[in-house]
């Protein structure tokens, strides 16, 4: 009898949840659209609840909760009921609530694979109309940032800040050894140097090994090509140059100047990277981790744009994350409004701050300016000179891309545990994520 | 109650007794019916409709779209990472089972001996078993294998070099072995119960025949203990098929480092919650119930060469 149970387990559990999809599915999404279009916020004296998603941090939850409570205090009539979690079951929760016709009303979506997918199979709602009636209000928003949100012609998410990347750097450990700040003109062949000095001096790392998720893309943009076709059905770049960026990767290793792979395996969180210990100087990452890593200000970390030649052709601006309205939602003049307090009020950015990156708009960033702590005024003048350094984002939207950088990743592990040589590399990346783009 | 009454007064008249008997069935149906629900709702619904999405494309958002065999065809002749984590779960399967099962023999052997204190210690070393498949035991796992965790520091303590035990794709698998093996409690309280009910007698007329403690564990012990063995060993393959969280948790949720951790059920989660597959995914659940079938099945028909019934000899 056990036996049996325990046999029919794992096809019941997978099938339940995707059970509940046939049922979500055949009711329908969309049906409600019709209901609550553009019209002011409701203030017939019901209480409304308003369920909003976000992944992140507990220092992300403690500032949005915070924002929260600042919007239901001015609004009595609604309640917010906050749902969040770490990014990697994220985008779980919110398939398993689409198939179950349950998504919440605001959604924290990531640029990329997620909205894509999401917007694909037309779950979240145009924002457009709330837009031109002015319930969310984005003059003061770059009207090209803002257009990172337009999929098919459709605002599908406002973005809620900006980010970039960057080399997070410790100059008290540069100093140490003898080094100066990094100039903004500086090359790879300078990084590994600098690098490879602060190991030989200190005898620490001298920077994390590079990440697999974004750096080889900075490295094929700041080389004229693209990781994705125009069309999204191929890759766009030379084997060669991704075989060069591992060199980089494995020069540093090879050398001690940074750990070797199955340490940063061993990494359990942002407190534990080798930059945040003060065990290396410098570490590749967004712009708006620096909160994280420098333990809140505590560590005086600086920020420097990632090394060239031509890094302004690698560089770009990011909107570091949206919010979107879903199209089941039963309260989507609420939601505007939400969303438009969250990006527009000072009391509420006075909040934020820089936690999800530099807030979007130009007044908001203008009005903060004098209060500023030393660690956001670091990412605001850094995000401020690499929109003038920079070249428009990619919009690497293809269908099967999660499996692709899945796929991107075990090459980089294999490569950097030596089974293959980055050519083989290259090359076996190639083979499997063309599979996956036909 | 107007049945029941007249029944103690006057003997029932044969179409009464039929129609209690009807009631008392109604009454039994009804108190299995939160069973029967759950069981339809659950779990033949569930596994029906997961039989049907494994010949579809599936991936929760839209509709499921029929694609006959092709999810086999590119599990069997495509997919290097699926018979990767059938490697993967293959060597898992028989490491963890074997270390399991001894480490629950030796320990039930050992309480055996013990008169004093026996429930403490089975209650305490039947603990593991009820926690560790927990999230919580899994992160501690976790620590106790990182980079400087206890482990490591105890290495260092006695003089040898700290390994990279979460960091290496072949030494990931064995932390989730040894986990495996520390929760021996139930195989454990059942080798238990097998040991007590091998008659005294055998060993003390083995004892007066000269025979060692060995050859009496090889000669006595083993053998009558073969029907408990077959027991364990077909409950224990078929967990070890099943195991999930430990590798979820120990490996970042992906299976690292190298895919050395990426057990079956792992890569069957992944490819229906993070790639949204969810077709695929119930196309590899059937195929491990068909595995896990046919070694059941295998064991059950080895079980005629190495399994002694105490009944057949006599």
């Amino acid at each position: 009898m056990m036996k049996r149970a325990a046999q029919w387990l794992v096809p019941a559990a997978v099938a339940l949840v995707a059970v509940t999809g046939c049922g979500g599915s055949s009711g329908g999404t969309g049906q409600n659209t019709a209901n609550n279009g553009v019209g002011g916020p409701a203030s017939n004296g019901q209480t409304i609840t308003l369920r909003i998603s976000w992944w992140g941090d507990q220092t992300r939850a403690n500032l949005t909760q915070q924002v929260i409570d600042l919007y239901e205090k001015s609004h009595p009539n609604i309640k917010i009921q906050p749902e969040f979690t770490g990014y990697s079951g994220y985008q779980q929760k919110l398939t398993t609530e689409a198939a179950g016709n349950n998504l919440p009303d605001v959604m924290q979506m990531n640029y990329g694979p997620m909205i894509s997918q999401f917007s694909s199979q037309g779950l979240l709602d145009d924002l457009k109309p709330y837009i031109d009636s002015k319930q969310i209000d984005v003059s003061k928003i770059d009207p090209q940032l803002l257009g990172t949100g337009v999929i098919n012609g459709q605002q599908l998410g406002i973005p809620l800040a900006e980010n970039a990347l960057a080399v997070l750097y410790n100059p008290d450990l540069l100093q140490k050894a003898g080094l100066s700040d990094p100039k903004p003109d500086w090359t790879w062949d300078d990084f590994i140097q600098m690098a490879e000095t602060v190991h030989q001096k200190l005898g620490i790392w001298g920077a994390r090994t590079l990440d697999y998720t974004f750096t080889p893309e900075y490295y094929i943009r700041q080389h004229g090509q693209h990781l994705f076709s125009q069309d999204q059905k191929a890759l766009g770049y030379d084997d060669q140059t991704l075989a060069d960026y591992w060199q980089i990767n494995l020069k540093l290793i090879r050398d001690g100047a940074a750990p070797t792979i199955d340490k940063i395996q061993q990494i359990q969180g942002l407190e534990q990277e080798p930059l945040a210990q003060q065990k290396a100087a410098f570490d590749l990452r967004w712009s708006n981790q620096l909160t994280a890593l420098s333990n809140n200000g505590k560590l005086p970390l600086k920020l420097a744009p990632l090394p060239g030649p031509d890094a302004d052709k690698g560089m770009y601006l990011k909107p570091s994350m949206f919010f979107s309205i879903s199209k089941t939602s039963q309260h989507k003049a609420e939601a505007a409004d939400f969303i438009n307090f969250f990006i527009n009020n000072l009391d509420a950015a006075k909040i934020l701050k820089t936690e999800r990156g530099v807030p979007v708009s130009s007044d908001i960033r203008e009005q903060l300016k004098s209060s500023l702590s030393p660690l956001d005024q670091e990412t605001f003048d850094y995000i401020d000179y690499v929109s003038k350094h920079s070249s428009p984002i990619d919009p690497d939207s293809p269908p099967n891309y999660s499996q692709i950088s899945q796929t991107l990743k075990d090459v980089d592990q294999k490569v950097l545990f030596g089974k293959e040589t980055p050519e083989q590399g290259a090359k076996e990346f190639r083979s499997k994520a063309e599979s996956l783009l036909k | 109650m107007l049945a029941t009454k007249t029944d103690t007064i006057v003997p029932p008249a044969p179409g009464v007794r039929s129609r209690r008997k009807k009631n008392d069935n109604l009454t039994g149906y009804l108190f299995i019916l939160p069973f029967v629900i759950g069981f339809i709702g659950l779990t033949l619904f569930p596994t029906a409709a997961s039989l049907y999405l494994s010949f579809t494309d599936y991936n929760m958002l839209g509709s499921p779209h029929w694609v006959g065999i092709e999810n086999f065809r590119q599990m069997f002749t495509q997919d290097d990472k699926y018979w990767q984590s059938v490697r993967v779960t293959v060597q898992y399967v028989f490491t963890a089972v074997p270390v399991r099962l001894v480490c629950a023999l030796l320990i039930a052997m050992l309480l055996d001996r013990i008169t004093a204190g026996a429930g403490f210690f089975r209650t305490v070393l039947y603990v593991p078993s009820l926690i560790g498949g927990s999230v919580a035991v899994s992160v501690m796992w976790k620590q106790l294998f990182s980079d400087k965790g206890a482990i490591n520091a105890l290495l260092t303590a006695v003089g040898l070099h700290p390994l990279p035990w979460l960091g290496d794709p072949h030494l990931a698998l064995w932390t989730l072995v040894l986990l495996a093996g520390w929760q021996f409690g139930s195989p454990m309280l059942i080798f238990l119960a097998g040991l007590k009910n091998i008659p005294r007698e055998l060993y003390e007329a083995a004892g007066v025949d000269g025979a060692n403690a060995w050859q009496k564990f090889v000669r006595i012990t083993l053998p009558m203990l073969t029907p408990v063995i077959l027991f364990n060993v077909v409950m224990q393959v078929i967990q070890a098929f099943l195991a999930f969280t430990p590798s979820y948790i120990i490996s970042n949720g992906h299976g690292d480092p190298l895919d050395g951790t990426l057990l079956y059920v792992l890569y069957l989660f992944r490819n229906a919650f993070e790639f949204f597959k969810m077709g695929y995914a119930s196309a590899m659940a059937w195929v491990l119930l068909a595995v896990i079938a046919l070694c059941t099945a295998l064991i059950f028909r080895s079980s005629s060469y190495w399994v002694h019934y105490e009944s057949e000899s006599e």
